[in-house]
C-alpha cells in the first residue's frame, strides 16, 4: 500500500464533504416545511414565532446561515438539535456505534454467504446446486431489504416467536457497558449472555440488510469465477495435479474477486442507505432511525449532522474497498 | 518394450448440439524413453486434442470413444479423475503454448513454483524456496532471488516461458508435453527456448512430446517424428530418415511446401 495514494484520497475527502454540506444546507431550506412550526405550542403569537426564528438564526439569509454553521462545524460544533434540545454531535455519537455494528454485521454476512454461494455454484456448475444458487440469487435480487424485514418479523416474531422484533437489547438487562459498541464490548469483557441477546436482536435486521447484497455478490462472483475457470493458468493447475477445491479457491477466487470487489463498493453504499428503513422497521436505535425522526421534525441541525455522518461513512467504506482492491490486484498496486 | 507412453487406436470426437464430429480416428503413438518425439500437423489436425487427452484436460464436450493411453502400465482412458491425478500429475508435465496466460497473474512466481514442489516432492516451505532458486537458475534466469518475488506481469514472455519450463522439469517427470512452446515468442527468443528444452531434456533424460506445425523447429530438436493428418498418424520415422526419405505423400508435400517457404523467406 503506497502512502501517497492514501494521502491523495484523504485530501480529496475535504472538498467532497464541503460539497455535501452545501447541497444539504440549500436543499433543506428550499423544500417545504418549517422547523419553527413544528416547535411552537398551539396558540403562539407572531411575536413568539419571530423570537424563535431569531433565536435559531433562521431569519438570516442562507449564505450567512451557512457561514455561521460552517465556522462552528470547523470547531467541532454541529449545533443543538431543535426537536431533542441536545448537542448534535453527542446525539449522533451515541447512536452511530449501533449503526456501524449493524452495517458491519450485514456486510460480513453478505460477503461470507455471497462468496460461498458463488463457490458452490461454480464447483457444481450445470448441476442441481447451481440451479439452487441461481434461484436463490434471482429471488433476492427481486426482494428489497425492507420487505425481508417485514417477512422476518411476521415469520419469526409473530407466527413463530423465536426472536425479538424490536430494539437493540432486552430492556430488562442491566447494562453496565461503557462504550456504545455493545457487541464488541460484551465480547471483550466475556459477557456472553449479554452478547447472545445482542445477537438475537441483530440477526433479523442484519440478514434483511444483507440478502440483496448477498445476491449481487453471489451473481457477480459466480460469473467471473466461471470466466476465470476457463483461463490457461487454471488448466496448468489441473495438469500439475492440484485438487479441484484448491484450484477454485487458491487459483481462481482471487482473480475472480477483483471485479466483484470493485462492484461491492457501490453496493455497500446501498446497504448503508438501507439501514434507514431497516432500523425504523426494527425500532433499532441507530442513526438511520434517528434520521427519519429528524426529517419528520424538520430538525435542520440534526439532519445536517446526520447527512455529514453518512457521507463520512460512505467515504470510509469506499476507501477501504479501494485499498483492498489494490491489495488484490498487483498490477495497480504500485501505480 | 521401452515406451514411456503408448497411445493405441485412439478415437476421439466433439459433440455439439447432437452433432458429432470426429477429431482423431485411431491414432497410434509410442514415445520412447529419453527421446524428444515430434508431433507435426497442420491446424485442426488434432495435435492439441491428442495432447489434452494425454494430460486429461479434454473439454467436457469431447469424448474418447475407443482406444488406450498406456502410461506406467495403466490405461489412463476411463480412469476416475482422482486416481488419474494421483498417478499421472507428477509424472506428466506440460509446457504450454502461451506463457503470457499460463501463470496465475495475482500470485508471485516463487509461490507458484514452490506449490508444485510441495505438492509432489513433499518439500517443506523452506526447502521448496531453496529448490525454486536452483530451478530458476537452471533455466538461466538472471537474479532468481528477485524473480521469485515478482508477479508474472513483471516478466517478459521469454522469462515466463523459462519459469514454466522450470515448473515442467521441477518434479523430474517422465514425460513432458510441449504444445507449440515457441509459437507465442519472437524468433530470437524461440531459439533460446528450444536450446533450453533440448539441454534440460538431455540432462534429465525426460521424454518430451514436442508438438509443432513448424518442420524447421522439429528438425532442430526431435529424435523421432510422427505426422498427424486428418486425425490419423500417417507416418512415424526417425527425424533423420523423415527429412531424407519421407514415405507418405502428405509428408512429401509438407516438406516441399516448407522448403519453398524457407527459400522464399531467405531471398527476402
Amino acid at each position: 500500500m503506497s502512502f501517497p495514494f492514501l494521502l491523495r484520497r484523504l485530501v480529496l475527502v475535504i472538498p467532497t464533504l464541503i460539497g455535501v454540506s452545501i447541497i444539504v444546507f440549500v436543499l433543506l431550506r428550499v423544500v417545504p416545511g418549517d422547523p419553527i412550526m413544528m416547535m411552537i405550542p398551539p396558540g403562539a403569537t407572531e411575536d413568539d414565532i419571530d423570537h424563535l426564528r431569531q433565536l435559531y438564526g433562521l431569519d438570516k439569509p442562507i449564505l450567512e446561515q451557512y457561514l455561521v454553521w460552517f465556522s462552528e462545524v470547523l470547531k467541532g460544533d454541529f449545533g443543538t438539535s431543535i426537536s431533542l434540545r441536545q448537542d448534535v454531535v453527542e446525539l449522533i455519537l451515541s447512536r452511530l456505534p449501533a449503526t456501524i455494528e449493524l452495517a458491519v454485521a450485514a456486510m460480513f454476512i453478505s460477503v461470507i454467504l455471497g462468496t460461498s454461494l458463488a463457490l458452490i455454484g461454480t464447483f457444481w456448475s450445470n448441476q442441481w446446486p447451481e440451479t439452487i444458487v441461481d434461484g436463490f440469487t434471482g429471488l433476492n435480487q427481486a426482494i428489497p431489504d425492507f420487505l425481508w424485514g417485514l417477512i422476518f418479523i411476521l415469520a419469526f416474531g409473530v407466527l413463530w416467536p423465536l426472536l425479538p422484533v424490536s430494539g437493540r437489547i432486552d430492556p430488562r438487562i442491566n447494562l453496565d457497558l461503557v462504550s456504545q459498541f455493545y457487541i464488541v464490548e460484551s465480547l471483550i469483557r466475556g459477557e456472553f449472555s449479554v452478547f447472545l441477546t445482542l445477537i438475537k436482536h441483530m440477526i433479523m435486521p442484519a440478514i434483511a440488510l444483507a440478502l440483496p447484497l448477498t445476491a449481487v455478490i453471489a451473481r457477480s462472483l459466480k460469473a467471473s469465477l466461471r470466466e476465470t475457470m476457463t483461463q490457461d493458468y487454471i488448466r496448468m493447475a489441473q495438469v500439475k495435479g492440484f485438487g479441484p477445491w484448491r484450484i477454485l479457491i487458491v487459483e481462481a477466487l482471487r482473480n475472480a474477486m477483483i471485479p466483484t470487489v470493485a462492484l461491492s463498493g457501490v453496493q455497500f453504499n446501498f446497504l448503508l442507505g438501507g439501514t434507514v428503513l431497516i432500523e425504523r422497521i426494527f425500532s433499532y436505535p441507530g442513526i438511520g432511525n434517528m434520521s427519519i425522526g429528524a426529517v419528520i421534525d424538520r430538525d435542520l441541525p440534526l439532519i445536517q449532522g446526520l447527512i455529514i455522518t453518512f457521507a463520512i461513512l460512505f467515504i470510509v467504506t469506499n476507501l477501504v474497498i479501494d485499498m483492498s482492491y489494490r491489495t488484490l490486484n498487483p498490477r495497480v498496486r504500485n501505480e | 518394450m521401452n515406451a514411456v507412453l503408448d497411445v493405441q487406436n485412439l478415437y476421439l470426437g466433439v459433440s455439439q448440439k447432437r452433432h458429432y464430429s470426429p477429431i482423431l480416428n485411431g491414432v497410434n503413438l509410442e514415445i520412447q524413453r529419453s527421446q524428444i518425439h515430434g508431433l507435426v500437423g497442420e491446424s485442426g489436425a488434432g495435435k492439441s486434442m491428442l495432447a489434452k487427452a494425454i494430460l486429461g484436460i479434454l473439454p467436457s464436450s469431447t469424448t474418447i470413444d475407443k482406444g488406450y493411453i498406456h502410461f506406467k502400465g495403466n490405461d489412463l482412458v476411463g480412469m476416475p479423475r482422482y486416481e488419474r491425478r494421483q498417478l499421472a500429475s507428477r509424472h506428466i508435465a506440460m509446457i504450454p503454448q502461451d506463457p503470457m496466460t499460463s501463470l496465475n497473474p495475482v500470485r508471485r512466481v516463487g509461490n507458484q513454483l514452490g506449490d508444485v514442489l510441495r505438492l509432489h516432492m513433499k518439500l517443506n516451505r523452506t526447502l521448496a524456496q531453496e529448490r525454486v532458486l536452483e530451478l530458476l537458475n537452471d533455466v538461466q534466469i538472471r537474479d532468481p532471488k528477485r524473480v521469485v518475488h515478482q508477479y508474472p506481469f513483471e516478466l517478459s514472455g521469454g522469462m515466463r516461458q523459462r519459469v514454466l519450463i522450470a515448473m515442467a522439469f521441477s518434479c523430474k517427470p517422465e514425460l513432458i508435453i510441449a504444445d507449440e512452446p515457441t509459437t507465442a515468442l519472437d524468433v530470437t527468443v524461440q531459439r533460446q527456448i528450444l536450446q533450453l528444452i533440448k539441454q534440460l531434456q538431455s540432462e534429465t533424460g525426460t521424454s518430451v512430446l514436442f508438438i509443432s506445425h513448424d518442420l524447421g523447429v522439429i528438425a532442430k530438436i526431435c529424435d523421432h517424428v510422427s505426422i498427424l493428418h486428418t486425425g490419423n498418424v500417417v507416418e512415424m520415422q526417425s527425424a533423420v530418415n523423415l527429412f531424407q526419405n519421407p514415405r507418405h505423400e502428405y509428408t512429401q508435400n509438407l516438406l516441399e511446401i516448407t522448403s519453398h517457404y524457407y527459400r522464399f523467406e531467405n531471398t527476402d
